[in-house]
């Protein structure tokens, strides 16, 4: 086992995890942090990202190990004491169907809205192109992305 | 899948984080240990979760100082570090301002979550004849500097790639920066790929081109390198040396572009036909020559 150090949703955690065990893993079963989804386990949909030291990752790809140190934001931590701005946009534009990609999707966006506070319709859609929706509720997130970012969609 | 605990007992791997290189390197050469570097994992966590690649153990070479990212220019010579992630190099100002051929083959690579992780060097070390920062690096001439058991040497890029996923790395080897020459200013660089969808895409075919004028309005430098059409990464020299001292035309891009099928032995797969591969190089390659010439500040 290796010992790692990691602070998620701004709780710092002490743990020993498997050298072959995925930060996903450790989220979801460690820590019992379920939003993030376990799905395609390559990189290709999106479902586990989560941001670490700030940038949107596929965490399904990282090892636990490799995140020793790290800082991880996982949609759990994305409000305050209510829901963010950009999660109330998800709601009002009805931009979650079946919601299983949603974790991902809103984490995606809030890693472009970190560092492109005003994007284009092209750029958020660029910056969600990682994450899949079987529902093909395509519209309303970008939709809803445009909306918290006070942008036209 | 094996369940958690299986994986506390019994772990596949093992995983250590050197910190110097020399300690990495010592590491990778030891005899009788199947080590695998890790840079970005994009590629090697998935071919070892689907059993398609094996290590004893994984050497995390993220911490290794002397592989730190960064992307630095000294003499005429860009040196992108080995732990650089692709959104770092589409983040350069030097890179978007003077290479945009090297930004567009970075800004195609999987998603922004794949990007913030995935690396040029590793991108090269993967030797996926499909990759996309390659085509442009054949195209720029860039350069690798590899450390190893022996001490450190460079490889020009042509000579890197042995056969499909093979390279000239041997055991204990490390490439430890890209080095690819800065454009001037007459010299212009573009990267396109043919693909169905624009993200999360492998090519069919991609181009990285390079095209430099001089005094005269005549070619003095130029570069091409094409992407899943062969098994490795390739160079289309003879499209090149047809266009070397030569004034610009319509004509003269038409023949580079049929031309560089000959440097291709494309095979059909699930993404595209050899023969339609073969279709579409000369009118990639003509392309990607138009838009490097016009950024050289030249017209065909």
């Amino acid at each position: 086992m290796t010992p790692i150090r990691i602070t998620v949703n701004g709780l710092a955690h002490r743990l020993e995890v498997a050298p072959d065990g995925y930060l996903l893993d450790v989220l979801r079963d460690d820590l019992g942090l379920t939003g993030a989804k376990e799905c395609c386990l390559e990189g290709e949909c999106g479902a586990c990202t989560v941001l670490v030291d700030g940038r949107a990752v596929n965490s399904c790809l990282i090892l636990a190990a490799e995140a020793d140190e790290a800082e991880v934001l996982t949609v759990e931590g994305l409000g305050g004491e209510g829901l963010s701005r950009l999660q109330v946009a998800f709601l009002d534009h009805a931009a979650a169907q079946c919601g299983f990609c949603i974790p991902g999707q809103l984490i995606a966006a809030q890693a472009l809205l970190d560092y492109n506070q005003s994007p284009s319709a092209a750029e958020i859609r660029e910056a969600l192109a990682g994450n899949l929706c079987r529902c093909a509720g395509y519209q309303q997130i970008a939709a809803a992305v445009a909306d918290a970012a006070g942008v036209e969609s | 899948m094996s369940s958690a605990l299986d994986n506390e007992l019994h772990p596949s791997f093992d995983y250590v984080r050197p910190r110097a290189l020399a300690d990495a390197v010592s590491i990778l050469a030891e005899e009788g240990l199947n080590a695998r570097p890790l840079a970005g994992g994009t590629d090697l966590v998935v071919a070892l979760r689907h059993g398609l690649a094996h290590a004893d153990v994984v050497v995390d070479l993220k911490r290794v100082g002397e592989l730190a990212p960064g992307i630095e220019e000294s003499e005429g010579t860009l040196s992108i570090s080995a732990n650089t992630p692709m959104t770092d190099i589409e983040r350069d100002e030097m890179v978007r301002s003077r290479i945009p051929g090297l930004l567009e083959s970075a800004q195609v690579v999987g998603s922004v979550q794949i990007r913030n992780r995935a690396t040029v060097a590793g991108n090269v070390c993967n030797a996926s004849p499909a990759a996309d920062t390659p085509p442009m690096l054949v195209a720029l001439g860039a350069s690798l500097l590899v450390a190893g058991p022996d001490g450190q040497r460079r490889v020009g890029i042509d000579d890197f790639w042995t056969g499909y996923r093979e390279t000239i790395l041997s055991k204990g080897d490390v490439v430890r920066a890209i080095e690819i020459p800065v454009p001037g200013p007459r010299e212009g660089t573009a990267f396109l790929k043919l693909g169905v969808r624009r993200a999360m895409e492998i090519s069919i075919v991609c181009v990285g081109a390079r095209v430099a004028l001089g005094d005269t309005g005549v070619i003095s430098g130029v570069g091409i390198g094409l992407g899943s059409v062969a098994p490795t990464t390739v160079r289309a020299a003879s499209s090149e040396q047809l266009l070397l001292g030569e004034k610009p035309s319509p004509r003269l891009l038409a023949e580079a572009g049929s031309g560089a099928v000959g440097a291709c032995t494309p095979i059909d797969d699930l993404r595209a036909s050899a023969d339609y591969r073969r279709a579409m190089i000369p009118v990639m390659v003509e392309r990607a020559l138009a838009v490097a010439l016009q950024r050289a500040g030249g017209s065909s």
